[in-house]
């Protein structure tokens, strides 16, 4: 395996823990050192794909490990970004665990294996990555729609613990929720579209129907409910951060089951 | 070192007696002038006045005659009898001093504790002291010093971070719910002391569409007229809620005059944009089931108390971490201070034996008849060493012990014991 893939894990890790802690003591500099971290993780990511990538000939969709590992990178990439605009300290204990458990379930499903993308794989290509980008939106949308629910029952019940100082208002939460889904969601339908013409075109237009598949369907059919909400009955809130947190699970699910 | 700090605070002294020691901003200038011609005793001061202290911080040349100066002083200046000012002074010495100083920048001193404003006043007090040239290094680094603490205690502690009256808390909740509060609309209903604090904390916050409405118009009128709001008859206001981000209630009806199903209409009516009700009545205006509304947060006076109770216990706290911060900073501040003073205590001391050396060796040698030259040459130097050789210890150690924790006492201890005055 790519050293640079060890290094990221680590640096990841070492990011993660740091996050956590900040959560817990509220040190500046422990979140510094979290940021800094996660950014040189993504760094050394970055050249271990591009690496490979000359090595194979190929993006990073072949095979489990390299679903995995570009996914986490997806979800560091929209945290940095995420973390950089809102300012949000407490989101890189939300999402960057997700990031991080990612990365080891790549690296405990390496072999060392090397699959060739089909023939004609434009669309394929398109699809994955859009798909993958989409996830590391929906990540976003999921980590907002938790620290939504943690901090609208501290209001609700009027009995401060340490969240409510912890987390932002909740104003900012949903402002999350919605970025995350307005960008995350056309990415992953045109993903969607991408892998149907694909599928059309090398196996004629027959839709495999397995568990995953459906589970897929299932989420993106609850993302466009919870953004047809959003636009047209203004839904916001709870219910768009339930269903928020709802669809990534149907998501993550359907992704499990896929590599298992 | 005699560092002193002077002064009244709101809880030694009623407002009748701060008033009339109180400096004003102008007369600061004068002060400073009149107090260095008439007590020269007072080497550097940094005079700090505001409304719930005034106190002096000084460096003077010996503790009591400094003290007695700046009292005589301060009575012939603001005309008031020495027994109302012994009264209701306190006097901090050196270290106290310093805490003391350490305390008030920090916010720990003041009435409502972690209140931001002091730091302020004390920054302007110094200033306006250093450009007068009445402070020297001693109280320069003094201050700067305590700015640094001020600084930590506010970042290394949540100290300021819990609102700890009703109207406040229900800002912070506010924010909480809408961050920034620039754009919302409020609702005031009813009238009252409380009721209008609020409003005038969340104009603070940059509120600027109020509406207010009472059963007597007149009353919503006046009222609206004092925030520049908009008055709105008792018998609409309904028809405007939708409108309303916050409402604040405070009537005296005897039933509810918001419920359930009429906040749950608004919401309704404005896709479930968010909304914070805030029901500072008794009887209550508000139904309570409007809080289990989605989007609807409904606070009473009982729960904003709870949430300042509990503030109130957590800033407690904090404010221990703080003065824990204080104290360290203190023997920080000792230390250097130590610094400044152990090298001119041990040539007082080096000084001073030398001095004993000579008269009592001219004392024998004038008694010796029929040394040589080169025997006196032994016999100086033989006193010399002895000297050097007692001496060297207690130089050697006090440099050492200057720089621990207790440095400060073994100082004092040294210069007492070799009998080398106070400093100063």
């Amino acid at each position: 395996m790519n050293i640079f893939f060890i290094i990221a894990t680590f640096l990841y890790f070492l990011g993660m823990v740091k996050y956590l802690l900040h959560l817990a003591t509220k040190n500046r500099i422990l979140f510094i050192l979290a940021t800094i971290m996660i950014t040189l993780g993504f760094v050394a990511e970055t050249i271990a794909f591009g690496q490979r990538s000359m090595v194979t000939g190929h993006g990073p969709y072949t095979n489990v490990f390299e679903y995995c590992a570009f996914l986490s990178w997806t979800v560091f990439g929209v945290f940095l970004i995420a973390e950089g605009y809102f300012k949000i300290k407490p989101l890189g204990a939300f999402m960057v665990p997700v990031g991080f458990a990612l990365m080891l379930i790549a690296i405990a499903m390496f072999d060392g294996s090397e699959a060739t993308l089909p023939v004609k794989a434009y669309w394929l290509t398109m699809h994955r990555t859009l798909s993958f980008l989409a996830f590391g939106a929906f990540t976003l949308v999921f980590a907002a729609g938790v620290m939504y629910l943690i901090q609208e029952k501290e209001l609700k019940s009027k009995h401060f613990g340490g969240w409510y100082h912890r987390l932002p208002p909740l104003s900012v939460l949903d402002d999350m929720n919605r970025m995350g889904l307005t960008f995350g969601f056309p990415i992953m339908t045109v993903g969607v579209v991408a892998a149907i013409v694909w599928s059309s075109q090398s196996y004629g237009f027959i839709i495999k129907l397995n568990t995953s598949t459906v589970l897929l369907m299932i989420g993106w059919f609850m993302y466009a409910t919870l953004l047809t909400g959003r636009v047209i009955f203004g839904w916001r809130g709870r219910r768009a951060a339930v269903m928020g947190v709802v669809s990534f699970c149907v998501v993550i699910t359907a992704l499990l089951i896929h590599i298992g | 070192m005699n560092l002193i700090a002077l002064g009244v605070n709101h809880k030694t002294a009623p407002v009748e007696v701060r008033e009339k020691l109180a400096f004003t901003g102008t007369d600061i200038g004068e002060t400073i002038a009149l107090m260095k011609a008439k007590a020269p005793e007072i080497l550097e001061e940094v005079i700090l006045s505001t409304c719930n202290r005034v106190e002096i911080y000084a460096r003077v040349t010996d503790v009591r005659l400094g003290v007695e100066a700046l009292k005589k002083f301060l009575c012939e200046y603001h005309e008031i009898d020495r027994e109302t000012l012994d009264k209701s002074t306190y006097l901090y010495l050196l270290e106290d001093a310093i805490e003391h100083l350490f305390k008030v920048s920090s916010s720990l001193d003041s009435m409502v504790v972690g209140e931001p404003q002091i730091l302020g006043q004390v920054k302007d007090a110094y200033r306006a002291a250093r450009e007068l040239s009445a402070t020297g290094s001693i109280l320069n680094n003094l201050f700067e010093r305590s700015f640094n603490v001020a600084k930590k205690v506010r970042t290394e502690t949540a100290i300021a971070e819990n609102a700890v009256s009703v109207s406040y808390a229900a800002v912070e909740l506010a924010k909480k719910i809408f961050d920034d509060l620039s754009d919302k609309v409020v609702m005031l209903v009813g009238a009252g002391e409380m009721i209008e604090i609020a409003a005038k904390h969340l104009v603070a916050q940059g509120v600027d569409n109020i509406m207010v409405t009472n059963r007597t118009y007149e009353r919503a009128v006046e009222f609206a007229r004092k925030l520049n709001g908009e008055a709105i008859g008792f018998d609409s206001f309904y028809e405007e809620l939708n409108r309303c981000d916050i409402v604040i209630t405070s009537t005296g009806a005897p039933r509810f005059i918001i419920r359930k199903e009429l906040a749950a209409k608004v919401i309704q009516e404005r896709h479930h944009r968010a909304m914070f009700f805030i029901d500072i009545a008794v009887p209550r205006d508000i139904e309570p089931s409007v809080n289990e509304i989605e989007n609807c947060y409904l606070y009473d006076i009982d729960d904003l108390q709870n949430v300042v109770a509990a503030n109130m216990v957590e800033r407690d706290k904090e404010a221990k971490k703080a003065e824990k911060i204080v104290q360290s900073e203190v023997s920080q501040f000792l230390l250097w201070l130590d610094h400044l003073e152990v090298a001119p205590s041990i040539v007082a001391l080096k000084d001073k034996a030398e001095n004993i050396r000579k008269s009592e060796l001219e004392k024998t040698l004038g008694k010796l008849n029929g040394l040589s030259n080169k025997d006196r040459e032994a016999v100086d130097r033989l006193t010399s060493s002895i000297v050097n050789k007692v001496l060297h210890p207690p130089i050697v150690n006090v440099k050492k012990v200057a720089e621990t924790k207790d440095g400060h006492t073994y100082l004092k201890a040294f210069r007492r014991l070799f009998d080398l005055g106070d400093g100063d």
